[in-house]
């Protein structure tokens, strides 16, 4: 196996008031370049994990570990500087996008987190659009003048237009209809496929990510179960 | 942008212009009086609005005293809405206890009705102008904490800010450049209506002899000024009652007519 890029070891997390921790022990890696998915039920706990990496919650125990680096204890600027190098594609449409902001908007944000100069922007946004398949005009878009996929392909251009080592995607089809989940899905494989970030695919759907994953874990409890390889071909 | 909200645009310039232009256009040296000329009625020739107890021309009065008047409506508004946006907003994106010391500490000043809250500030600092734009920016702080934490509530949870923060954006840019576009119309309609309260609130100080002292011109001064009056002469000492009423119905009016215009409150956020 590769080298590991991500390493989660022993996660902990409780919710206030909860009988039970809603992340239970859970350890995996991600491989430079992989496409690992983590399944299961709603309520499992796969959505937390996908936050507990990227410490947009704090954990109750366990170990972070990316690229070499003590994720789980960096602060300041070393967190942010970690958070920088991991895209997230978030799961609902509706508020994939701030509403009060256009679509290029949306992205330059993410390219000014990573000091690129404001006079690259325009360009660079388009060519973040390109990628997903959207004319550089959508820059000017608001989300309620876009679809629900045309929203998450944005998403999806808005966490490759950094080049991120890792792209974390939380359900990214599941609010979609099926023909535009499968148009997404291709397209997400493809732009993995050519850009070798490594992809943490979270879904309650096993057929959308045996589509292309590597690996698949499904997650039960708060723990990962029996891990299996897929028949994907890669 | 809506005819209504053009013409009550146009009026509100007009008022500020007013204020702005009263050394031009007031006929009268604000506290010049003559005692032969006392509580002459509107209409009288040399002062359309009439004159005062002290034989002081009221229009010139009135506009003269739009200055401190509006003054002291429109600074502690400003002074409260960057104070209350600064709590209100950065608090519910900070650590929990952050964020209950500082929602806390407001709910303190909340207890007090605004009016008691400014007349105890007042009273503690002494009379004066200045004082009233100090006690009404503190009076007035805490309903916009309010109004601000509320909106932020609405999409604290929300994807986009997830993605922001996540993105390894520093966390003044996550809440000036994703949060505070998010809250700004609403603070826009909801202060514009706050300047009606407050020009009320400032003319009541000043009808208390806590704001603006005699002779300077100011709305609430003259309507104290004119109380004696109220049985003999009541059109005169309505002339300023009239005038604040109409100035804080011209504010809450445009505050609406902007709501409309924003379309506050009717896109939801998940």
């Amino acid at each position: 196996m590769a080298e590991a890029l991500v390493e989660v070891r022993d996660l902990v997390k409780r919710h206030r008031g909860a009988a039970r921790p809603v992340v239970d022990g859970l350890s995996l890696t991600v491989a430079r370049g992989e496409t690992v998915g983590l399944v299961g039920d709603s309520g499992c706990g796969k959505s937390t994990t996908a936050k507990l990496i990227l410490r947009l919650l704090e954990r109750d125990g366990g170990e972070l570990r990316f690229d070499g680096a003590n994720l789980g204890a960096a602060r300041g600027r070393e967190l942010r500087a970690l958070r920088r190098r991991i895209g997230l594609v978030p799961q609902h449409p509706q508020s994939s996008l701030n509403p009060r902001r256009s679509a290029g908007d949306a992205i330059a944000f993410n390219l000014r987190a990573h000091g690129v100069p404001r006079r690259e922007l325009d360009g660079r946004v388009a060519a973040a659009l390109e990628l997903v398949g959207l004319p550089a005009a959508f820059a000017r878009r608001r989300p309620h003048e876009l679809s629900g996929g045309q929203v998450q392909r944005i998403a999806i251009a808005r966490a490759l237009a950094t080049a991120p080592a890792l792209m974390i995607c939380d359900e990214p089809v599941s609010a979609l209809d099926k023909s535009v989940q499968a148009q997404v899905l291709n397209l997400l494989a493809d732009l993995q496929r050519d850009s070798g970030v490594a992809l943490l695919f979270v879904s309650h759907d096993p057929a959308v990510v045996e589509h292309f994953c590597d690996r698949v874990l499904p997650m039960e409890r708060g723990r990962i179960v029996t891990p299996t390889t897929t028949g994907a071909t890669r | 942008m809506s005819v209504r909200l053009k013409l009550l645009l146009a009026l509100t310039a007009a008022l500020l212009l007013a204020a702005l232009l009263a050394p031009l256009l007031a006929p009268h040296a604000p506290d010049a009086g003559a005692t032969a000329q006392r509580l002459l009625p509107p209409g009288s020739a040399g002062h359309p609005l009439g004159t005062d107890g002290q034989g002081r021309d009221l229009l010139s009065r009135l506009l003269w005293g739009a200055r401190p008047s509006l003054l002291a409506g429109i600074v502690p508004v400003a002074a409260a809405a960057l104070l209350g946006t600064a709590i209100g907003l950065l608090a519910p994106l900070s650590r929990r206890w952050v964020e209950t010391a500082a929602l806390r500490s407001v709910d303190v000043l909340y207890a007090f009705p605004g009016v008691l809250l400014a007349i105890a500030i007042a009273a503690a600092l002494g009379a004066g102008l200045w004082t009233t734009v100090v006690a009404l920016s503190i009076a007035l702080t805490p309903p916009v904490v309010r109004v601000v934490q509320t909106e932020v509530l609405r999409f604290r949870d929300a994807d986009f800010l997830a993605v922001a923060r996540a993105s390894g954006a520093s966390w003044w840019a996550v809440a000036l450049r994703q949060a505070l576009p998010l809250v700004l119309p609403a603070l826009v309609v909801y202060c514009t209506t706050l300047v009606g309260i407050a020009i009320v609130y400032a003319a009541g100080l000043s009808f208390l002899g806590l704001g603006v002292s005699p002779p300077t011109a100011e709305w609430g001064s003259m309507l104290d000024e004119l109380r004696g009056n109220a049985y003999t002469d009541p059109v005169l000492a309505l002339l300023p009652a009239t005038t604040i009423l109409l100035v804080s119905i011209l504010f809450n009016a445009l505050g609406d007519a902007l709501r409309d215009q924003l379309d506050v409150k009717e896109r939801s956020v998940r």
